[in-house]
């Protein structure tokens, strides 16, 4: 039978899917998690992991413009073990940022939030959307990140000085910074998802969108923390929900109660799309192997529900393990693995291609 | 024929049992059955902590009530978690804070070095960074439960005062945000505004004579405190000199002695303030203040136009140099950094400085003050 689902997307959408991916972890939980260790220079640490995040998008894209991971001319052997890296890499930041969304909505939306409902409502969304496929994804982050982009703009208009600059002082790029960016790395290099996409579309090698993408990656992690820094100093080491606290210093807001509602609900849109894009990538590994996507998505979105309601049981047991050793996988999954498949499209891609006039291997 | 179900409805079907079965289940208590905290006393009482709440029931809430919903209800517990559980109890309803617009502590609070306590209020959701915080002269309770002129609520009219006159000289309004930031700087000091009661001549509907005898607030003084809570308290014209260098004022008046010898005032038009280290040992806080006589329309006695001759402008000057001086010098004597000098120069000089200054740096501070004054 013939598969309907279709992992190909614009590059548009593929600007938009790297801007969700990279940007909604970072501006939650992480700023408070970076001044704990960095104290003020916390900026420094996201910086420059975001500078890195920037090598390895470009990277993913210029494999996504001319193939996807599941198609990669490479050695079969090689294919499948970055398939399974990738694959277990974005199960466990899957976990993670489960804990993550869960704590924060039992958190902000509910006074007494069980979080276990929570789970029960985020899961079937999850393997809707995973099961849906990739173009389906894309299409509603670009629906969303109107919406997403008119809170912040407004957030941003309306916002309140409450903060000075003069915080961020003294600047020290020290081993404090160093050791925050050796720590978080889990939180870092969201891109190897979109490896299991192929850009399309006429203008596919124009890299603008991607290029624009970033810059505003950039901006809003880097100023976040710069924000965060220059409204708390170093108290920022008591505040969790960086975002939100943040939003609460608005003009509108001021009595209106616990949170600025709209920036939650524009967070929680990203969320939602954000563990899709995961539990999609780890759906697309698996099914390299063996088949059946929809019975793939409950299966996977299935074991996510069972592991956080039943083996992690509070957000503090992934944190142990996401800042533990498990957080190396990420520089195998987010930064080797796109330039590895970079180095096969440009070695193997061509060679093929004079072999026999193919340019790239398409069947699974 | 067999008939194929479309998968869209059932999916819809089961969206929709989802989320009416989800809402039941997590006990979303309605509005009308809460108690909605408008302010917050906190007060230390036998070893426990014991928490006020100024809260209204709308489900007992009436046009005929005339604004006596509000009612101060209490209840204690070791930790903030267990006085608020047990504050439900109290009220027979669960209490909401999620409006709570001023949290009022107490002195014996502030004397206890419960540190606990504002931690668990910054890393939590129970209330807003923004929730205005304030020292009370006695007890918290008594504060929130005082009866006011024209039946004001205490929390509300508080929140009014420090809001609408924070730039007013002498305001010195801090939030919950502040205070913890101001406590991660070096120095580890921060202020908050006192509120003690005054009496009032007015009864309780705002006639002169007759009725309930009623109290007024007065939220001209500041308590200056550590991580361990409360450190000295200042007089009012220090509060004021406090004032000028933390706010921004656009209002406000500084008295003076004019050259034909009555007592004149200048009116506070716009202040400024920069902070700047000008060594490892000297720091410099500049004044910038624009002000206009109070009398500028109107021909001096002497027979001479309105306006604030050169010797009535040093002599405002000497006093607002004087009365940072002062703040300086009571809080330095407390070692209660209130101008965050050593920040400047950690900022300046970084952690070398920060290393090498040690605790009691303010001994070794020089303070420089000038004042720049521009008559409007």
């Amino acid at each position: 039978m013939r598969d309907k689902i279709s992992n190909k997307i614009y590059t548009g959408q593929f600007a938009i899917l790297a801007f969700i991916s990279s940007v909604c972890f970072k501006v939650v939980m992480l700023p408070q998690y970076l001044t704990a260790i960095a104290g003020r220079n916390a900026w420094l640490a996201m910086m420059t992991l975001v500078l890195a995040d920037g090598a390895a998008l470009f990277c993913v894209y210029a494999v996504t413009s001319r193939t996807d991971l599941r198609a990669l001319p490479a050695p079969v052997p090689l294919k499948r073990l970055m398939i399974v890296i990738v694959g277990l890499t974005c199960f466990a930041k899957l976990v993670l940022f489960t804990g993550e969304t869960t704590a924060y909505c039992s958190t902000t939306l509910f006074d007494e939030g069980l979080w276990r409902l929570i789970l029960a409502g985020l899961v079937p969304t999850l393997v809707y959307l995973t099961a849906k496929g990739g173009n389906v994804l894309a299409r509603t982050a670009q629906i969303v990140v109107w919406f997403v982009a008119a809170v912040v703009i407004l957030n941003v208009v309306f916002a309140e000085n409450t903060g000075s600059i003069k915080n961020v002082l003294p600047i020290s790029y020290d081993a404090k910074v160093v050791f925050a960016c050796d720590k978080y790395l889990a939180w870092f290099g969201d891109f190897s998802p979109l490896l299991f996409y192929s850009v399309t579309g006429k203008k596919k090698k124009n890299i603008m969108p991607v290029l624009i993408s970033y810059i505003i990656i950039f901006v809003c992690t880097v100023g976040v923390m710069l924000a965060f820094t220059a409204v708390y100093g170093g108290g920022g080491v008591l505040v969790a929900n960086a975002f939100n606290k943040l939003a609460i210093f608005n003009k509108l807001s001021t009595l209106l109660g616990t949170v600025d509602f709209t920036v939650v609900c524009a967070w929680l849109l990203l969320a939602v799309i954000k563990l899709a894009l995961l539990s999609s990538a780890v759906v697309e590994s698996i099914y390299c192997f063996t088949g059946g996507r929809t019975v793939l998505s409950v299966l996977v979105c299935g074991v996510l529900g069972i592991v956080t309601f039943f083996a992690v049981g509070n957000q503090q047991t992934v944190y142990n393990a996401m800042t533990g050793y498990v957080r190396y996988m990420t520089i195998a999954a987010d930064y080797a693995v796109p330039f590895v498949a970079l180095a096969c499209v440009k070695a193997f891609g061509k060679r093929k291609d004079e072999a026999s006039g193919v340019l790239y291997e398409t069947s699974r | 024929m067999k008939r194929r179900v479309n998968s869209k409805w059932i999916l819809l079907v089961v969206v929709v049992v989802a989320v009416a079965a989800l809402d039941g289940l997590s006990s979303n208590i309605n509005l009308l059955d809460r108690a909605i905290v408008v302010g917050m006393g906190i007060d230390y009482v036998d070893g426990e902590l014991s928490l006020s709440a100024q809260a209204i029931i709308p489900k007992n809430s009436s046009s005929a009530s005339q604004g006596n919903d509000f009612v101060v209800y209490s209840a204690r517990g070791e930790t903030v978690q267990e006085a608020v559980e047990n504050l439900s109890y109290s009220v027979g309803l669960k209490a909401s804070f999620a409006h709570t617009n001023v949290i009022v502590l107490g002195e014996s609070f502030l004397k206890s070095g419960r540190t606990d306590v504002i931690e668990f209020l910054v890393s939590g959701d129970l209330v807003t960074d923004n929730t205005l915080l304030v020292a009370g002269a006695g007890d918290a309770k008594d504060i929130l439960a005082v009866s006011m002129p024209i039946n004001e609520v205490a929390s509300y009219h508080l929140t009014e005062i420090l809001q609408s006159n924070r730039k007013e000289a002498g305001q010195n309004p801090s939030t919950l945000k502040d205070y913890f930031e101001d406590i991660y700087k070096v120095g580890e000091t921060a202020c908050l505004p006192l509120v003690f009661l005054r009496e009032s001549e007015f009864g309780l509907l705002g006639e002169k004579a007759g009725g309930e005898k009623t109290k007024l607030l007065d939220v001209s003084h500041v308590v200056v405190t550590n991580r361990e809570g409360y450190l000295v308290r200042l007089g009012r014209r220090q509060s004021a000199a406090l004032s000028y260098t933390t706010q921004k004022l656009n209002a406000g008046s500084i008295s003076y002695t004019g050259d034909d010898g009555y007592i004149k005032e200048a009116v506070i038009l716009r202040t400024d303030c920069n902070k700047r280290a000008l060594s490892e040992r000297e720091v410099e806080i500049k004044l910038d203040f624009s002000v206009r006589p109070a009398e500028k329309y109107f021909v001096s006695r002497d027979g001479s136009a309105g306006g604030i001759s050169e010797s009535e402008q040093e002599q405002i000057r000497a006093k607002i140099v004087s009365a940072v001086a002062d703040c300086f010098e009571v809080c330095k004597y407390y070692y209660a950094d209130v101008f965050h000098l050593g920040e400047e120069l950690y900022r300046m000089y970084g952690e070398e400085w920060k290393s090498l200054a040690g605790e009691y740096y303010l001994d070794e501070i020089v303070l420089k003050i000038t004042v720049n004054l521009n008559e409007k």
